[in-house]
């Protein structure tokens, strides 16, 4: 288990455990994030943050910061 | 499939190159001052910076685009979009200008140095690369 | 359906995700039958339009396109509220094919919230390009309402969705059942909760339902109509079951809920969906060079440029026409005035020198502001936007701000009016005010007639540096500005990133025409109002006491530039400086202009030699610096301040706006003044 900050590039991984709270982590919710949802991390920006994920067939980005506190495990 | 990739791939790469030593070109004359070249690059540091982009675009994955790869393809694909904007761009341009004559009601003196000709022929001549986007047949990762 | 005489009336709203395609269905529903505004209290743009179909009058409400109908933002409140207040005889929601898992999302609480939804399942050319395949026929099944496939851009689908919205404002509406189910202890909470909520008369309006599972959910504006219906034991209720599910749930409510929805949308497309193999898309071609690592920042500079490059050619035509036009017209003015036996010079005065000239000085910006509507359109519409975004978060980040603010501040360098409207993409209040706030700092293409005057004046040879010491000087103090604000006034850190990389697309130039279009006269309503009494009470202030024809050193304006001269003579600046920079407030270049009338020096433009040899006798390269660095902090142009008053909904930020720029300016013009003549310049 690692936290989605430090998926490398290329890598899928299944959302553990959301530790995002508050509005953002709402939102966040309601774009898919939820537990047991797989991610797979697509690239990271030129001055590294923030990343882009894929799920749910969309690309979505979000900052290393909030990345941080979501758990996942890498599955590949 | 590939023979025509391969064609089309190195004509391209040649076409790149062309945009870097435009855009080289361009930026030196906004340093020196205007030089007699053929096409009539303008004195432009922003502009030559652009031709240099879309050169070092068109050839920096030209290996990876010969190997039948969609990286390369990639590549090649930004290279003709930026080529196509800049192009277009400057073909407005030109355009805005007669129009402007004719608003004003003063003949339009064209001067080949404020249209950066080189970027609308470049653009015209990379048009066969949007063959080999356009049937992306037999790429790969 | 409405009530009404013969014609029968009804009302649709169209309801999606951002990105989906809204906007075009929207245009092929209502054709030019269009009008925008805002919703009552908020700034958010609402558009409506109107078309008949089989003897129906059906008015189409656009909701701004939203995630979710949590009403935790301005824009998912607005359109949650117009659902369930307004109950809308359909809900046509938008649903991206391509997209459809995320997007099904909104479709279940539309649902839930008992709207009459007619699903429109749009872009199914992208989903078929990338494999997909899905079952329309159970799709409709599992939701219980119609479903339209659709490529709306390419016309597809349009006569169908006329259809299923005429079957659906005529059905006979009964309740149609489509509930997901939330599990057995939930269940009986909602179903507890339901009973009490029908008992509670004025309640009768919503899905009792919904309110239940809201009540739950602890939405809080679900919980106040509750409250305001006197019903205050059953928030009490809800409150008591939440705290014991709570327990049995190991999990708090809210996400419990969440993940139940998706768990049902999962399910569905389960059965309905077959989803291709990964492919290689145009998109994830382009996305691969254009945040690439090297190349993602240069090709972002280069866009940027080429935007403005296209923006200033292309509108010099235009610019040209609208200055004949306002020279013929103030021509005409005066011999059609007369020939209706107006003929007074007060009013010849008033129409043609200040109406048509005060009009024309600042509506000749009209192209560039049009044109830079238009490019934005387009980068919007690609689906650059987002990625600019993405590529410059980090940098803007640093400062307070955050990487949607980074695009307005650019174009902050054309024209201010559009890049602060251009900061609605910016969802966070807190960011978007600091971003309106710092914009004007960003010098617009009209403070260059200025600096071209004084620089050729003062500086000759080095023009060009002073020149462009001017945009740098604009570019750092906006970033020591927004460090300020969030220091002080929006304390905290800039919203957490949540952005949504939508696929590329084709622009279509239809679109960005009638985006262009809208946008800029939605400007020209807004901020004209604030631009024409400005204009009158300049002429005014300029005019009299002396009345049409005298001297300008007599006049009103003469008299506060003499009052206010003194706070401007530590600067070494005189009255005239005052007066220019007073007439500054209409708009920037005709502080050239002035000068040129006050030294009676007709058709004045930056590049006078005799108004630079005039400039000479009143001022010294080193005021002559600070008077240019006090045009470029000072308030832009009226435009912008009715820009910012439309776009921030507030009297308070606009005067703050105004009273910070003015110190600013001052404050560096002081400085410069200062440090020059100690390192003994003149």
């Amino acid at each position: 288990m690692t936290r989605l900050s430090h998926v490398k590039p290329g890598k899928k991984a299944r959302i553990v455990h959301m530790g995002v709270k508050g509005p953002a982590g709402r939102r966040y919710r309601e774009m898919g994030m939820v537990r047991g949802e797989i991610i797979r991390v697509i690239r990271v920006a030129p001055l590294g943050d923030p990343i882009e994920i894929e799920l749910k067939g969309y690309h979505l980005s979000l900052r290393k910061e909030e990345a941080e506190l979501i758990i996942v495990k890498v599955i590949g | 499939m590939h023979g025509k990739v391969r064609a089309i791939g190195a004509y391209s790469a040649l076409i790149g190159i062309a945009y870097m030593v435009y855009g080289l070109i361009e930026i030196l004359e906004w340093m020196i001052g205007t030089l007699q070249i053929p096409l009539s690059p303008s004195p432009d540091i922003f502009a030559g910076f652009i031709l240099i982009i879309i050169g070092t675009i068109l050839i920096y994955r030209i290996g990876s685009l010969l190997d039948m790869k969609y990286e390369g393809l990639s590549f090649l694909f930004v290279g003709l979009v930026l080529s196509a904007i800049i192009g277009i761009m400057y073909i407005l341009i030109m355009g805005a200008d007669a129009l402007d004559a004719l608003v004003v009601g003063e003949p339009w003196n064209f001067d080949p140095t404020t249209y950066n000709l080189p970027a609308i022929v470049l653009f015209i001549l990379l048009l066969p690369g949007w063959l080999i986007v356009r049937d992306r047949e037999g790429f790969g990762e | 359906m409405s009530r009404g005489g013969k014609t029968r009336m009804a009302k649709i709203a169209l309801a999606g995700n951002p990105n989906v395609g809204k906007t075009v269905i929207f245009n092929e529903l209502t054709g030019s039958r269009q009008h925008v505004g805002n919703w009552p209290g908020v700034t958010v743009e609402k558009k409506s339009g109107k078309y008949a179909y089989r003897g129906i009058e059906i008015e189409v409400i656009d909701l701004p396109g939203t995630y979710s109908l949590s009403p935790y933002s301005i824009d998912e409140k607005v359109a949650r509220d117009y659902i369930v207040e307004e109950k809308p005889d359909a809900v046509v929601n938008i649903v991206d094919a391509s997209n459809i898992e995320r997007n099904l999302y909104l479709t279940v609480q539309l649902l839930e919230a008992g709207a009459n939804v007619v699903v429109a399942l749009n872009m199914m050319d992208e989903a078929e390009s990338k494999g997909m395949k899905i079952d329309i026929g159970r799709l409709s099944d599992i939701l219980k309402v119609p479903v339209v496939p659709m490529v709306a851009v390419k016309g597809k689908g349009i006569g169908e969705m006329k259809d299923a919205i005429y079957e659906e404002i005529t059905r006979h509406k009964e309740h149609r059942h489509m509930a997901i189910g939330y599990g057995k202890d939930v269940e009986k909470a909602i179903v507890s909760l339901e009973e009490d909520v029908e008992r509670c008369p004025t309640l009768r309006k919503y899905r009792k339902r919904w309110v239940a599972i809201k009540l739950l959910e602890e939405d809080r504006e679900v919980i106040g109509k509750v409250k305001d219906a006197g019903c205050v034991h059953i928030v009490k209720k809800a409150e008591n079951i939440k705290k014991e599910l709570g327990k049995k749930l190991d999990d708090d409510l809210e996400t419990y809920f969440a993940d139940k929805r998706y768990e049902f949308v999962d399910d569905a497309l389960s059965i309905v969906l077959v989803k291709g193999k990964r492919v290689w898309t145009f998109s994830d071609m382009l996305d691969k060079v254009l945040t690439h690592k090297i190349f993602g920042i240069p090709i972002f500079l280069a866009m940027m440029w080429a935007a403005f490059q296209f923006t200033f050619a292309v509108a010099v035509p235009f610019m040209d026409a609208i200055d004949i036009f306002f020279q013929w017209l103030g021509e005409v003015s005066i011999p059609a005035l007369n020939s209706i036996w107006i003929t007074d010079p007060a009013i010849h005065s008033l129409v043609s020198e200040g109406i048509i000239g005060g009009l024309g000085s600042v509506l000749i910006f009209l192209p560039n502001i049009f044109l830079l509507f238009f490019v934005l359109s387009l980068m919007e519409d690609s689906g650059y936007l987002s990625r600019a975004a993405f590529v410059m978060d980090r940098a803007m980040y640093k400062i307070g701000l955050q990487g949607k603010s980074f695009v307005p501040m650019l174009l902050g360098f054309g024209c201010n009016v559009p890049a602060i409207m251009a900061t609605r993409t910016i969802e966070d209040r807190r960011d978007r005010l600091i971003t309106i706030l710092v914009n004007p700092l960003m010098s617009c293409s009209a403070r260059l007639p200025v600096y071209i005057l004084f620089a050729g004046a003062f500086f000759v040879g080095i023009e060009g540096s002073v020149i462009f010491s001017m945009y740098f000087m604009g570019i750092l103090l906006a970033i020591v500005m927004a460090v300020l604000l969030r220091r002080f006034l929006f304390r905290g850190k800039p919203s957490p990133l949540i952005m949504e990389m939508p696929p590329y697309r084709m622009p279509t130039l239809k679109s960005s025409a009638i985006h262009m279009w809208e946008k800029g006269s939605m400007f020209l309503k807004k901020a004209g109002t604030i631009i024409f009494l400005g204009v009158v009470i300049i002429w005014f202030l300029s005019t009299y006491p002396g009345g049409p024809g005298s001297d300008i050193e007599t006049s009103y304006v003469a008299t506060i530039g003499h009052l206010v001269q003194p706070i401007f003579a530590p600067l070494g600046w005189d009255w005239k400086a005052a007066i220019a920079l007073i007439f500054g407030f209409i708009a920037k270049e005709i502080v050239v202009g002035a000068y040129g009338t006050f030294y009676g020096i007709s058709n004045a433009d930056e590049e006078s030699a005799t108004l630079r040899g005039e400039l000479h006798n009143t001022f010294t390269p080193v005021s002559a610096y600070a008077f240019m660095a006090f045009v470029l902090i000072y308030v832009p142009c009226l435009a912008t301040i009715g820009t910012i008053k439309s776009e921030t909904g507030s009297w308070k930020w606009t005067l703050f706006a105004v009273a910070y720029m003015v110190s600013l300016a001052y404050m560096v013009a002081l400085v410069i003044t200062t440090v020059g003549h100690l390192l003994g310049f003149a």
